[in-house]
């Protein structure tokens, strides 16, 4: 049991590392090139499949041949020093490079193109390290090696995903993140190898070393942040970058040209410091129908010129909430002089929270209510155009109270995917509004009241309205009402809501508006692919599932006889057990954010939470393994818990969103749920180990064992990430997407048991 | 007859469904592609191309001289061979129809505070990739919702909701010329104005027989650099230029539009340049709008023309020496007002699409009498 120090310490890098950059990458990749859920998918998916490759093939072709393990593992270790770094300058300078515009989404095969440039060649390092590792550390040829290594990694991932996601993102940029690793990487390269070693191992040490010493010298006379710097001006070219920070959220960066002031968030433009003509309609189509608005509740945008227009009315309080507070210090810093600015009034009430935690916690009760967000671009903000949103919503309102929201539309044309974007949202919202009308144009602005007859779209209404009250407008006035709301154009609007086609209701587990927003979205790159999205109904997406279970079933249960059976319903379930996995994570920060709100550090402890039982569920097995005398039986019995998990989980989310959990003990309900993710890891955790030594029993080679079980277990994440958010979730919902994982396990689980039962004469 | 399905035949028939599933027609289909058949089928020929052989024919009517066999799609979406004839697929079916102020397209130096009749079709010969209306000038006809609307209907609505024009706008009137065209003439008989609204990619011949029948035109300029209008748009500026050019000596009230996006051709020397080409080759009576881009479809996370840049645009243009400069769409600077190129007066207030005062009387400046160019009645 004489493990290194040392190798201890690399393998602990290793799992920083992996976590650490994953983070920052995806992060500087998302801001590149304007992600959404999906594009979050496909990242997700080339990461883990690099991993899936380098431990995998890398792993099974070179680990058990290659006599010289450490110098190997020492010199990829300086390479992945190199590469991390320069993945985040390639993302930054590629766009540029290549002749492709500030702001401009480039199309998916260029998407895919440049993030597997950025990702794969670190996850593939990684990915291979991880067999490496296992070899190095049990030169004794068992399985328990795969194990403690596979727990030193979950460890290392553990610290690497809190400190860089909860501390390092918040003061440091991302190159200098990525230097760190570097430095650790270097550390590990230097000292992994033996004192006594031959010439060519001593120039690896000296260049680890040169290299630490150059990046000291780096880090101490400021190129480091110089080349943060330079290259995020690269980066927008044409445009002064005049910040560019990480908060926990997300990146949010301040442009400058022309003495105007752009604001985005992780590279999506958020607004300008010019802009009268949405902050007006924002604030005017619903605050000029309340008959008197003194308390006023707006989620966003506040620091836009909407703080003004609100002002304009007589209100006694403006609560505005706003989950970063980064916006707001950002804003108070850029914005102070400009005429609109409105954040210092001591009417405005700043809230540094997530609107539907607000929402449901305040006891208050409001005339006004104005959310200005973006597009339910993802699940999360899904949340804020669901029936239980609305529902929420409308436990605030005071008697006359208006609710207003956008979205983006078009003005000339509704094609039909939109027409079905705007019908979801426009249907679940009449469902618990008495009213509901849409003011069409390239943004569509919702106004919901509560009895009818309330608003009204006649232009002279408005108009007649504003001069009562002596607010000056630019836009919302006659100029340009009559031609914007002419009836022409508001029943062309509501034609074709009506002749779109049936729609379900948005529902926090069921978001279809976030699906229609994905089919927008993609018809930015091409309206054959829409189509495409659009084919995927919940009947095509269940017949398909179905089939393939069946398919999956009777194909492995042809091979039932053969002699490696056992062998392949192992690795089946460890790769069905790492999509249901990362599947699990998913949807449990997804219900944990719909359910009490977007709490980052809540989520942190999520995610933690869910290493930590990875972490044990391994530990202990790796412990047990030498004792347990029949693998396959005790992996059967977990794949049980595998199958009933997502049931469980699924009575769960429904348990907790009913109301005795959600209502009165909302914070106990919070606490409790982070156990449900470590249960999850913990079998997980169980499950890996396990399966190596059933593989490894039947064939010999423990960097080829190693390699094909980590591969296979990250091939089942990619399927996972790149499947689950983006289709099942949206498209079948929450709800059955945790059946048809229960399903998926029992195939698994089935077939194990038709191993059990055939022989049990192998292990 | 066999009692029970064989393993063998279960992965046969699943085989067969993944095969089923996979097969073009059900993969156009799920595509969505040539769905449902063309709205208009392929009963009006087109006026402008080339047969080549048997089968395949050359549209001549834009410079992207698209050579098409049987069955092929254009470059434009709305335009297909069959049996070496080349159809338009969207005569008189137009999938966008809208009454407009005749401010909002913007023309200002005809009939000022009057309506237009604006419609589209589908498809487009440009890419810009900060089209407003992608979702019908990158869309196939097929999948469009198309309302049917002879010539006949459109000079009809045009009575019924009092509009004294038609506009041919939105998406790019060039991939539907038949069908502008025919409306057109019919309209000009019955002494109804016809705008193009356009980006001008477009052939000279054909652009001669349209000329002879459209009152006025207003023609993107989207920029005065060929790299530019390559990348961003799709387009050429030669050809581009000569269609400008073309559309004004035929007698053709033209107005040009710049759309000023930030970075990508907001350079003040190219600005200069291109004022210079319209007043040399146009006159400096030619009107110029500077118009804000705002962050749309491929776009949309560029930020907005910032206010001092369209300033600085159209002092350029006063420097110049072109007498008649706009602003699109930012009334809180007023810049969307004709004034007197004589005696500077104030002859035209616009705001928004609202005209609050008009001072050209028999297209003269009512104060000292200077004829002020375009169509006033
Ligand atoms: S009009 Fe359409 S079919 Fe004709 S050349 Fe141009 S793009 Fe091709
Ligand atoms: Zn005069």
């Amino acid at each position: 049991m004489g493990v290194k120090k040392t190798t201890i310490y690399s393998l602990l890098v290793i799992g920083i590392t992996a976590i650490s950059s994953q983070i920052i990458l995806i992060r500087e990749l998302f801001t590149a090139f304007y992600g959404n859920e999906l594009s979050f998918g496909f990242i997700l998916a080339l990461w883990l499949l690099g991993g899936a490759v380098g431990s995998g093939f890398l792993g099974s072709i070179f680990a058990d041949k290659i006599d010289r393990k450490l110098p190997l593992f020492s010199a990829v270790q300086v390479l992945l020093s190199i590469l991390i770094p320069s993945s985040i300058i390639f993302v930054r300078i590629t766009r540029t490079l290549f002749g492709v515009g500030v702001g401009e989404i480039i199309g998916l095969p260029a998407f895919l193109a440049n993030s597997g440039l950025a990702l794969f060649p670190i996850s593939l390092g990684l990915g291979f390290l991880f067999v490496l590792g296992c070899k190095i550390i049990s030169e004794s040829s068992s399985a328990v090696g795969i194990g403690r290594v596979y727990t030193l990694e979950a460890i290392g991932a553990m610290i690497g995903g809190t400190v860089t996601s909860l501390v390092l993102i918040r003061y440091f940029g991302a190159l200098q993140i990525a230097f760190m690793l570097s430095f650790l990487n270097l550390l590990s390269a230097a000292f992994i190898l033996p004192r006594q070693s031959a010439q060519n191992e001593k120039y690896l040490k000296t260049i680890s070393l040169l290299l630490i010493f150059l990046l000291a010298v780096f880090a101490i006379s400021g190129k480091i942040e110089l080349m943060d710097k330079k290259s995020l001006e690269f980066k927008w070219a044409g445009f002064k970058v005049l910040k560019s920070t990480d908060s926990i959220y997300g990146r949010i960066t301040v442009t400058e040209k022309d003495t105007q002031f752009n604001f985005f968030n992780n590279g999506l433009f958020l607004f300008s410091s010019h802009d009268p003509l949405s902050s007006e309609e924002a604030v005017h189509f619903s605050l000029i129908f309340c008959p008197d608005p003194k308390d006023v509740l707006l989620i966003g945008g506040g620091s836009t010129q909407i703080m003004q227009e609100i002002l304009k009315y007589p209100v006694s309080t403006v609560d505005y909430v706003e989950l970063d507070p980064l916006v707001i210090s950002l804003s108070k810093e850029f914005l102070k002089n400009e005429p609109f600015y409105r954040l210092d009034d001591p009417r405005v009430n700043i809230i540094n929270e997530d609107g539907r935690h607000f929402i449901q916690d305040t006891e208050k009760s409001y005339d006004a209510v104005i959310i200005n967000l973006p597009n339910p671009y993802t699940a999360q903000i899904n949340r804020f155009y669901t029936e239980e949103f609305f529902k929420e919503v409308k436990k605030i309102l005071s008697e006359n109270a208006v609710v207003s929201f956008s979205v983006g539309s078009s003005e000339n044309y509704l094609s039909r995917e939109q027409s079905l974007f705007l019908k979801t949202i426009f249907e679940t919202a009449r469902a618990e509004f008495q009213e509901v009308k849409i003011v069409p144009g390239d943004t569509a602005y919702f106004i919901l009241a509560n009895k009818k007859g309330v608003i009204s779209l006649n232009p002279e209404d408005i108009i007649k309205r504003l001069e009562q009250r002596g607010i000056k407008t630019i836009y919302v006035r006659d100029y340009y009402l009559f031609s914007k709301l002419s009836d022409e154009r508001i029943d062309y609007l509501y034609r074709a809501i009506n002749q779109a086609g049936g729609v379900r209701k948005n529902m926090d587990f069921y978001p279809v508006s976030y699906f229609y927003d994905m089919v927008l979205w993609s018809t930015y790159f091409s309206f054959q692919l829409s189509k495409f999205f659009m084919f995927f109904t919940r009947k095509v997406l269940l017949c398909g599932t179905f089939f393939f279970f069946a398919l999956l079933f009777i194909v492995f249960l042809t091979r039932r006889r053969t002699k490696n059976f056992r062998r392949e319903a192992t690795l089946l379930a460890l790769g069905t057990t790492g999509l249901s996995e990362i599947s699990f994570e998913i949807l449990i920060v997804l219900a944990f954010q719909i359910i009490y709100g977007y709490l980052y550090y809540k989520i942190g402890i999520i995610i933690t939470s869910f290493m930590f039982g990875l972490y044990l569920g391994s530990l202990y097995i790796t412990r047990k393994l030498t004792t347990i005398s029949r693998p396959y039986k005790t992996y059967t019995i977990v794949q049980v818990f595998v199958f009933i998990y997502p049931l469980i989980l699924l009575l769960a989310f429904k348990v907790f969103a009913s109301s005795p959990f959600g209502g009165v003990s909302r914070g106990l309900g919070a606490n409790i749920f982070a156990v449900l993710p470590f249960i999850a890891g913990f079998v997980g955790g169980i499950q890996y180990p396990l399966a190596n030594k059933i593989c490894f029993g039947s064939s010999g080679a423990i960097g080829k064992t190693a390699g094909i079980t980590y591969a296979v277990d990250l091939l089942g994440s990619f399927v996972g990430a790149l499947l689950l958010s983006s289709f099942f979730v949206p498209i079948v919902g929450i709800s059955t997407t945790c059946i048809l994982l229960a399903g998926l396990n029992l195939v698994s689980l089935a077939l194990l048991l038709a191993g059990v039962k055939r022989n049990s004469a192998s292990p | 007859m066999p009692t029970h399905i064989t393993r063998r035949q279960f992965i046969k028939s699943g085989a067969l469904f993944c095969a089923a599933l996979m097969s073009t027609k059900f993969l156009n289909r799920a595509l969505g592609e040539k769905s449902f058949a063309a709205t208009t089928a392929f009963t009006k020929e087109a006026l402008y191309y080339k047969k080549i052989d048997k089968n395949t024919v050359m549209c001549i009517l834009c410079p992207h001289q698209c050579i098409l066999k049987d069955g092929d799609r254009s470059f434009c979406r709305v335009r297909e061979p069959k049996e070496g004839k080349l159809y338009t697929l969207v005569y008189e079916f137009p999938c966008s129809i809208h009454v407009d102020p005749i401010e909002k397209k913007p023309i200002y130096h005809m009939l000022p505070g009057s309506k237009s009749i604006s419609i589209a079709t589908a498809g487009c010969n440009l890419r810009c990739k900060f089209c407003q209306n992608w979702q019908i000038s990158q869309e196939y006809p097929e999948n469009t919702t198309n309302t049917y609307l002879s010539s006949h209907d459109v000079i009809k609505l045009t009575r019924k909701r009092h509009c004294r024009s038609i506009a041919y706008t939105y998406s790019e009137p060039i991939v539907f010329y038949e069908y502008m065209l025919d409306t057109a003439k019919l309209a000009k008989a019955h002494n109804v104005k016809n705008i193009w609204v356009t980006a001008g990619y477009i052939n000279p011949t054909p652009l001669g027989e349209l000329c002879g029948v459209i009152d006025a035109a207003n023609i993107d300029l989207k920029g005065f650099d060929d790299k530019y209008l390559q990348e961003v748009c799709g387009e050429r500026l030669k050809p581009l230029l000569d269609t400008i050019k073309m559309t004004r000596e035929k007698g053709v009230w033209v107005e040009i539009t710049n759309l000023v996006v930030p970075t990508l051709n907001d350079d003040p020397d190219m600005i200069r340049k291109m004022c210079a080409w319209i007043k040399e080759n146009l006159g400096r009576d030619t009107p110029l709008h500077f118009s804000r881009f705002w962050p749309m479809y491929k776009l949309k996370n560029l930020p907005p023309t910032p206010l001092a840049t369209l300033k600085n645009a159209k002092k350029i243009a006063e420097d110049v020496g072109l007498n008649y400069v706009y602003m699109g769409n930012v009334p809180e600077v007023q810049a969307s007002d004709t004034h007197c190129p004589h005696c500077k007066k104030v002859l035209i207030h616009r705001v928004g699409y609202f005209v609050l005062e008009n001072n050209i009387v028999n297209s003269k400046c009512k104060f000292c009498g200077h004829k002020i160019a375009g169509i006033w009645a």
